[in-house]
């Protein structure tokens, strides 16, 4: 009878999520048969922090290759739920938590790193319009709205 | 080395520093540097994660892409 995959979390360092997915990645590939088979898949969501998933059959085998990762942590002794993932799977628009007043950040496009304050929220373009913090003059500047990320709220 | 993914399908690839602007699996111009989260699929087949995404073919995946 064909086993059925589960979830299992994964606990990592803090801040090493991605390269404790990829250090995975490359053992799974270099050992071969049988973990290409049991190993269906792994996932880092930026959301969660000190996690990763592995969705496996033989959850045996993840430990085996999680042994001597730097940054992992082991794994968890109970599988999680598929429907506790779906939630981060679908990752909600920027646009959607931000209102005028919030303080954030310029990830990317030629102002990269540079913060605003929020003074104006086009949901339909997702655009925000912002006035920058380290401008000497503080005209305003229309971006869009993915390449912001939110620092705090506003008053 | 940077790591960008395709807009068009999802795929994420290591390239070297805005060397490359085509997607070596869908060939469409669509890179961006500004994706998170990562979805590894070795079995697409019987994977369940891979089912809800509707990722057909193994390989590397962003799950949240920018423009």
């Amino acid at each position: 009878m064909k086993k059925q995959s589960k979830i299992y979390a994964i606990k990592t360092m803090i801040g090493q999520e991605k390269q404790v997915l990829e250090m995975f990645e490359r053992r799974v590939k270099a050992k071969g048969e049988p973990y290409t088979t049991a190993i269906k898949a792994a996932i880092w969501v930026k959301d969660v922090k000190g996690y990763i998933f592995v969705e496996t059959e033989d959850p045996i085998l993840v430990d085996e290759l999680l042994q001597g990762i730097r940054h992992s942590r082991g794994r968890s002794s109970s599988f999680i739920d598929p429907s506790e993932i779906d939630k981060y799977l679908v990752v909600k628009p920027v646009i959607e938590s931000l209102k005028t007043g919030d303080l954030v950040e310029i990830i990317g496009g030629p102002f990269k790193s540079m913060k605003g304050r929020v003074v104006a929220v086009d949901r339909q373009k997702s655009e925000v319009t912002l006035e920058l913090l380290e401008s000497a003059s503080p005209f305003p500047i229309t971006i869009y709205a993915e390449y912001l990320r939110k620092i705090e709220g506003g008053a | 080395m940077s790591e960008m993914a395709c807009r068009n399908c999802g795929r994420v690839f290591t390239v070297p520093k805005k060397r490359l602007d085509v997607c070596p699996i869908c060939k469409t111009r669509s890179l961006t540097e500004n994706w998170s989260g990562l979805i590894i699929v070795f079995n697409p087949e019987s994977s369940t994660l891979a089912d809800k995404l509707s990722l057909k073919e193994a390989g590397r995946y962003a799950l949240n892409i920018g423009r």
